[in-house]
């Protein structure tokens, strides 16, 4: 197959097909040579109907070796020329084997083992398999072209196959019946097989002048992955990838496996972003930490800037207010009227007034100040009517704070008036956090047990119950 | 570049009217068209040479129908662009890219 004519022979032909001359023709040939090498450097492509296209592809810088000496070279990006012959120089080309058509195997198993087997991949795009496996062919227009069983060109086993495999002899006879049908047939296996034949054959090397004095090999799939147009020819997966391919039951498992862990990633990120949101809640409420005590915590940090900006507003009004030194200056919660020496003389408690730093909570007041931070209660009592929130204070607010002679041991009055603060912000909490209520109340109990007894307003029955057990 | 700029080109290079030029292209194809069916290789000098290729019957997987199938045997066109058109378009930056 590998015999060819000298291009004298080719001249001889065109011209007596042509009836030219044969000096017009060579200049032709040459014309035609000339212009192509030209429309390539122009536009990368040359298109010749009936013919087929000549391409520019680029190829990418790739490693290759040097096969004589081993060394491992980089062989730099490069266009190269390919021919791409067209539909019907593709058909007159493989005309003996027009008739021919893949079939399918049916026993899996024992092909499945073979996975050393030349294997390549595509899809079956047009179900021609379907055809194949049921020599009836289904749901396309060619349904009446076939209709004759007795020449069923598909059919491998009967019309040919014991001396000529390939049905070439009896081709001539065949190819009257089946031409249209073949055709057709044709077609689907060109759009689908050609990208990869002319590849796989030589799979494993092949030998390329490259630079002029250097011989490069080169595995050929690699190049092919290389070439810059993956809309045309598909890549082939290399020989490792489909082996892999070939020992699992199936490609579909991958998508199983997708899915699942995308539902999981999903449900962990929900997981942690209600984790997330809880802990905000909750840094907001609690800094101080809330120990056997079941105390709420005080001074959200989150809530330092903005009364930071406030108290620069308060400090004019505050020098005026300093004077007046007993009553806290809260700009906001702007005029409280100043109850504070009532409370006094209602509580009897000594008390001292005190200026809030930037960042402290009243369980830090209570720590430093009253030497026990689970005294907090007392100074939120006393200051009922300058805090709204317990948990907020402003920096820079002026607060009452009682002195206690000896923290560890209060007296009985002193008791009642922390059971008291707890008892406010049992009250608070009702209105504001009910959830934690309870322990509040609970709280007072533990501070005074005839404040829970005879609790000063109304106690939620169960919160009561819960502080009495407890 | 399609067929008709081809054309074009060509008929301006040789000084023939378009129609004869396309005859005389159409007539240059049929002829390489035909001795390649033949199975005998064509080399046009400067351009390269057109071979046919016999592509063995094989086994392949097709993943589809998880199956392997036999793909019957293919000629097909084998193109090898001659060394000299090889080295000028080697480096050329087309617009393509």
């Amino acid at each position: 197959m590998s015999e060819k004519i000298t291009f004298k022979q080719l001249v001889e032909l065109i011209a007596k097909q042509s009836k030219q001359s044969e000096s017009s023709a060579n200049s032709f040939i040459h014309e035609l040579v000339q212009i192509i090498e030209g429309g390539l450097k122009q536009s990368g492509s040359v298109s010749i109907s009936g013919f087929g296209k000549f391409e520019l592809r680029w190829m990418k810088e790739r490693s290759g070796v040097n096969p004589q000496t081993g060394d491992e070279i980089t062989i730099p990006g490069q266009n190269k020329v390919v021919f791409k012959p067209y539909k019907a120089l593709r058909e007159t080309v493989n005309k003996p084997f027009a008739n021919l058509s893949p079939e399918i195997l049916t026993e899996k198993s024992e092909s499945r083992e073979s996975t050393d087997e030349d294997t390549e991949d595509f899809d079956d795009p047009f179900g021609l398999d379907d055809i194949f496996d049921s020599e009836k062919p289904e749901g396309h227009d060619g349904d009446e072209e076939v209709s004759n069983d007795a020449t069923d060109p598909f059919d491998f086993d009967s019309p040919f196959d014991t001396d000529d495999p390939f049905g070439i002899d009896k081709k001539a006879k065949e190819a009257n019946l089946s031409q249209d049908y073949n055709k057709y047939i044709d077609d689907l296996i060109y759009e689908r097989e050609n990208p990869h034949f002319g590849m796989s054959e030589s799979q494993t090397a092949a030998v390329e002048q490259d630079d002029g004095d250097v011989l490069v090999l080169v595995r050929e799939d690699e190049k092919d992955e290389d070439e810059q147009k993956p809309k045309v020819f598909p890549a082939i997966p290399d020989e490792s990838k489909m082996a892999r391919k070939v020992q699992e039951s199936g490609s579909f498992k991958w998508s199983y496996a997708a899915a699942v862990i995308i539902v999981m990633v999903a449900l962990i990120l929900l997981f942690w972003m209600m984790q997330r949101s809880g802990e905000t809640l909750e840094e907001a409420a609690t800094t101080a930490g809330t120990q056997d005590q079941t105390e709420q915590v005080i001074e959200p940090s989150t809530s330092e800037s903005e009364t930071e900006s406030s108290a620069d507003a308060a400090a004019n009004q505050e020098s005026a207010a300093e004077n007046e030194a007993t009553q806290p200056t809260v700009d906001e919660e702007s005029s409280p009227p100043p109850a504070a020496v009532d409370r006094q003389a209602q509580s009897n408690l000594e008390t001292q007034s005190f200026n809030v730093e930037s960042g402290q909570s009243l369980w830090d007041i209570a720590e430093n100040e009253l030497g026990n931070p689970y005294l907090w209660p007392v100074i939120y009592h006393l200051n009922q009517d300058a805090l709204s929130n317990p948990n907020q204070l402003l920096a820079n607010a002026n607060i009452e704070i009682p002195t206690f002679s000896d923290p560890d041991n209060l007296s009985e009055f002193e008791r009642e008036q922390v059971a008291l603060g707890y008892f406010s912000l049992y009250q608070w909490n009702r209105e504001n956090n009910p959830d934690e209520a309870q322990y509040f109340l609970w709280a007072v109990g533990v501070f005074s047990q005839d404040l829970l007894d005879q609790p000063p307003s109304e106690v939620d029955s169960q919160d009561l119950a819960f502080a009495k057990n407890r | 570049m399609n067929y008709s700029e081809l054309i074009e080109q060509l008929s301006e290079q040789t000084g023939n009217s378009k129609t004869k030029t396309k005859e005389f292209l159409d007539d240059t194809i049929t002829v390489l068209s035909d001795q390649l069916s033949d199975g005998s290789g064509v080399s046009i000098p400067d351009l390269g040479t057109f071979q046919t290729k016999l592509n063995e019957e094989k086994k392949v997987y097709n993943p589809h129908y998880d199956a392997y199938m036999i793909v019957p045997p293919k000629r097909v066109v084998d193109f090898s662009p001659a060394s000299g058109l090889k080295e000028e378009v080697k480096f050329l930056r087309t617009d393509e890219e």
